[in-house]
């Protein structure tokens, strides 16, 4: 996966989804079951977020290589 | 309900015990963040416990129940972007924990920019901010123990509850909250299930209330509601990544994929703020005995459950105080004794922290029995200041000669800027005060990065791994 789509669909899409989509969608006066649709919209962008998320982490970060740093508290930095 | 209730206090003291297991003399890197052991499911349930704190069970139907749902697109939208803005920034934040040997957020900015000044303006802008979240947990505990209808004076019953968190910190520090946090989550996420789903049977009965005019009113959306909702949105989604209990529970990570696997969960950790715009919506169309908005969760609970269930409901909300609480002193210790106070020993960080820790309790004890704000107000407001060490953080991130003198002029101009937007009522046309305060403090550390560069430093970013 490109940086460009790791950062497109990890960020982008979540934050788009939420702003300014849902203010936006306040504006409409169209309710679901009673529920306002942008509340609606707001709940479903909680499984979105984390579908983003792990496309990320499917499609690029797991094969990153794992990072080995030891660290010495009392000096202040990496051994 | 009170036997449901204590027995669930006994059993995270049993557990807070069971966590000190093999770690009998903990130095204090390993009681102030595990020594950096720990695996995806502990780390995952210590930064997302942050998620369902006491200004969630209480604050958000109390806010919803007084605001409506404009509340709830800045309330859960800042959370939801903070969990996707930290699978970016938190495994750099771990990296440069580990490389810099950090236990608090100070002790990063010290370390990247050797900078004593940076150290101190940091660590002193978190402790000023935190000890209204403090307040803000034993103010939330008066409510649900007023639930439970003891016989006892409020201020009794906080300060025992602030000798139960000193209990589980004294036990094995950030270990216990760990382990008291997995019981907190299990038992929250049944509490808020079970009173959403209950309420959701009884919808239809007694007489239904309707909404006040006010309330009605605050749905309408404004252009300035909008405005106040995005600018909180994404303000506070990215001052989550540095909030400093939120560093050091990146720090208590073993790995940076233990991190982002753990993110990657963290938003499906949110499915149970549907269930919670339920049971606000159950108070605000059923007359229910509501003398503020902050006992909307606890009301309902008590209007609708058998009493043993409403005790083990409390006792979640109650834990959920306590587990943050910790959280929130094991961060305000070391900024005291490891960061204010240079020249301790291991050792005398560790017990100079609990007396710092133990002193910090009482404050917030005497601070929550002089006022009532609404809970969210105050999460508002601690977010102003917190949000300030952003653009620090990104510098020590990625920006290669930014100028420590820039990063401290940046965070007092935004934290001024914000506390007299605020406290002045100044208009800025519903734009969030912390938000301001960030833009006047990113245009100041940007200004320097360019026209007047500092000394070169490797940013974390670029620090390679073996």
């Amino acid at each position: 996966m490109s940086p460009f789509a790791r950062y497109t669909i990890g960020i982008a899409v979540p934050f788009l989804s939420v702003v300014p989509t849902v203010p936006l969608l306040g504006r409409l006066d169209i309710t679901v079951l009673g529920v306002p649709l942008a509340l609606l919209w707001l709940f479903a962008c909680i499984p979105l977020a984390s579908l983003c998320l792990a496309i990320c982490w499917f499609g690029h970060d797991r094969h990153l290589p794992e990072e080995h740093i030891d660290t010495d508290y009392d000096a202040g930095g990496a051994q | 309900m009170t036997i449901a209730f204590l027995g669930i206090i006994i059993l995270s003291l049993i557990l807070a015990l069971f966590s000190k297991r093999g770690h009998l003399h903990q130095r204090a890197e390993d009681f102030f963040v595990a020594s950096g052991q720990f695996n995806t499911v502990l780390f995952f349930f210590l930064a997302v416990g942050e998620t369902y704190s006491i200004a969630t069970i209480l604050g958000y139907p109390g806010g919803v129940y007084a605001n409506g749902t404009g509340f709830v697109t800045w309330f859960l939208g800042y959370i939801l972007l903070a969990f996707v803005v930290g699978y970016f920034i938190n495994p750099l934040i771990w990296r440069a924990g580990r490389v810099h040997g950090a236990v608090t957020m100070p002790d990063l900015f010290r370390r990247h920019f050797d900078s004593r000044a940076l150290e101190i303006v940091v660590s002193c802008t978190v402790l000023v901010f935190l000890i209204p979240l403090g307040m803000q947990q034993f103010l939330g505990l008066q409510v649900l123990l007023k639930t439970l209808g003891w016989p006892i004076s409020p201020l009794l019953l906080t300060l025992a509850a602030g000798a139960l968190a000193f209990t589980y910190i004294a036990i094995s520090g950030i270990r216990a909250s760990a382990y008291v946090a997995v019981l907190k989550d299990i038992l929250l996420i049944a509490a808020i299930l079970v009173t959403a789903l209950v309420a959701l049977d009884h919808w239809h009965l007694g007489a239904a209330a309707t909404p006040s005019a006010a309330w009605k009113h605050a749905m309408t959306p404004t252009l300035k509601g909008d405005v106040f909702s995005i600018t909180t949105v994404i303000s506070q989604s990215l001052g989550f990544c540095v909030v400093p209990q939120t560093c050091a529970y990146i720090f208590t990570a073993r790995s940076a994929s233990a991190i982002r696997r753990a993110q990657v969960t963290m938003p499906l950790y949110m499915l149970m703020f549907p269930f919670l715009t339920i049971v606000a919506y159950f108070a605000l169309l059923h007359p229910l005995p509501i003398q503020s908005a902050n006992e909307v969760f606890p009301a309902v609970a008590r209007t609708l459950l058998p009493a043993p269930v409403t005790g083990l409901v409390l006792a979640g909300a109650a834990l959920s105080a306590l587990v943050v609480l910790t959280g929130i002193c094991l961060a305000i210790g070391p900024l005291v004794s490891r960061n204010l106070v240079p020249g301790l020993s291991n050792d005398q960080q560790r017990r100079w922290s609990q007396v710092v820790i133990a002193f910090y309790l009482l404050l917030s004890i005497a601070g929550a029995a002089t006022s009532s704000q609404l809970l969210v107000t105050i999460n508002n407001l601690f977010y102003f200041g917190i949000t300030q060490s952003f653009p620090g953080m990104l510098a020590i991130l990625f920006a290669r000669r930014a100028r420590p003198s820039a990063i401290i002029a940046g965070i007092l101009a935004g934290d001024l800027i914000a506390i007299a937007i605020y406290e002045l009522g100044i208009p800025v046309g519903g734009v969030n005060a912390g938000f301001v305060g960030l833009l006047a403090n990113s245009a100041i550390v940007l200004a320097a990065l360019y026209l007047s560069p500092g000394q070169a430093r490797v940013p974390v970013s670029a620090i390679t791994s073996r």
